[in-house]
C-alpha cells in the first residue's frame, strides 16, 4: 500500500529569494509635501471607498486628528488638506501616475474587446485601435513663394505710369517714410 | 470753360449726343477721381485698365478724350453717389439723364464731346457745306 511507502524527506526548505528592490521613488510634488503624513493623506484618497465621507476616512488613516476628533473637526481638516494647494498639486502627479499605470490594463481590455465578435463595443473598439494605427490624412499642398517679385511690380508701376499719362490721370503722392538716407560707402 | 444748364441742353440736343456717350463719359470723370485716393497698385492698374477698355480707337471715344475728362469734383461725386443707390444696371441710364447736372459741374465733359471724331467730321461736313 501506499500508505506503508516510507516518507519522503523534504529536506531543508528552499529559502525565499529575496524580493527586487522596488525603487519607485515620489515624485516632486509628492516629495514637497510638508509630512508623511499629508503624502498617505494623497495616497489614501485612492483607496478609500468614493462617495462622501471619504476625505475623512483618508485623513484618518492617514494619522490626523485624534481619537477625540469630532466629526466636525476631522471634516475641517480633510477640506483643509484637499483644498491645499500643496496637496492638489500632488493629486495632480498622482493622476498622472495612476492613469498611466492603467494604461497597460485599457489596452488589454481593448484587445479583449477587439478580438470577442460578439461584443456590443467590437466595431468601435476596431475603429479606436485603427484610427491610431492608420489615422486619416488630409494633404494640403501650400505653395509659397517668398520670392519679391522686383521685375514684376516694375512693371506694374510702368504700366500704372503709361495709363496714367495716356489718360492724363493725376496719381497721388506715394507714401514715403520719413527716413534720412545715408549714402553707402563702396 | 464754364456752361450753363441751358448751353448744355442746347449742345446736347443740337448733337443728339447718344445716352451712352453720355454715361460713359460720366464713368470716366468717376474713375478718374478715384484714381487720386490711394489704393492699392493692383486696384489702380484695374480702374486704368477700365479706362483703357472704354475708349475703342477712332470709333467715338479716343484715348484723347478720356485724357480731356477732368475728375469729378466733390459735388458731382455727390450726385453719382445718390445715382449708384439705384443699382448698377439702373445707375447708367440716370447718369445719362442726368448728365446736364455733370457736364454744367464738369464742362470738360462737353470739351470731350467735342473732340469725338463723329463731332469733328460732321462740324467739318458741315463747314463744307455752309455757304461761302
Amino acid at each position: 500500500m501506499n500508505s506503508l511507502a516510507p516518507k519522503r524527506s523534504k529536506g531543508k526548505r528552499r529559502e525565499l529569494a529575496p524580493l527586487e528592490p522596488v525603487d519607485a521613488e515620489d515624485g516632486p510634488k509628492m516629495k514637497a509635501l510638508p509630512t508623511d503624513r499629508h503624502r498617505a493623506f494623497v495616497r489614501n484618497m485612492y483607496f478609500v471607498k468614493p462617495g462622501h465621507g471619504a476625505a475623512v476616512k483618508a485623513a484618518k488613516l492617514a494619522g490626523f486628528g485624534t481619537p477625540s476628533s469630532t466629526p466636525q473637526s476631522m471634516a475641517t481638516i480633510a477640506s483643509r488638506l484637499t483644498h491645499d494647494k500643496r496637496v492638489q498639486e500632488a493629486f495632480a502627479e498622482q493622476d498622472q501616475l495612476y492613469i498611466r499605470a492603467s494604461a497597460p490594463r485599457a489596452i488589454r481590455a481593448l484587445t479583449s474587446l477587439i478580438e470577442n465578435p460578439n461584443a456590443k463595443d467590437h466595431a468601435r473598439g476596431i475603429a479606436m485601435v485603427l484610427d491610431r494605427v492608420h489615422p486619416a490624412e488630409n494633404t494640403l499642398t501650400v505653395k509659397h513663394d517668398a520670392t519679391p517679385a522686383f521685375q514684376n511690380t516694375a512693371e506694374v508701376m510702368a504700366r500704372i505710369a503709361a495709363l496714367a499719362a495716356k489718360f492724363n490721370v493725376a496719381l497721388p503722392a506715394p507714401k514715403v517714410i520719413d527716413a534720412v538716407a545715408n549714402e553707402a560707402q563702396s | 470753360m464754364s456752361m450753363t444748364v441751358e448751353e448744355v441742353k442746347e449742345f446736347l440736343e443740337r448733337e443728339c449726343v447718344p445716352n451712352g456717350y453720355k454715361y460713359t463719359l460720366v464713368l470716366a470723370s468717376v474713375t478718374k477721381r478715384v484714381l487720386q485716393t490711394q489704393m492699392p497698385e493692383e486696384y489702380r492698374l484695374q480702374f486704368l485698365g477700365h479706362l483703357e477698355k472704354m475708349s475703342n480707337g477712332e470709333q467715338w471715344l479716343t484715348a484723347e478724350m478720356i485724357a480731356a475728362v477732368d475728375p469729378m469734383d466733390d459735388k458731382g461725386e455727390e450726385i453719382a453717389r445718390e445715382i449708384r443707390k439705384v443699382g448698377p444696371q439702373k445707375a447708367l441710364d440716370v447718369y445719362a439723364d442726368t448728365f446736364t447736372a455733370f457736364a454744367s459741374l464738369n464742362p470738360s465733359l462737353i470739351t470731350a464731346l467735342k473732340m469725338s471724331p463723329l463731332y469733328r467730321y460732321l462740324k467739318q461736313e458741315a463747314s463744307e457745306a455752309a455757304p461761302v
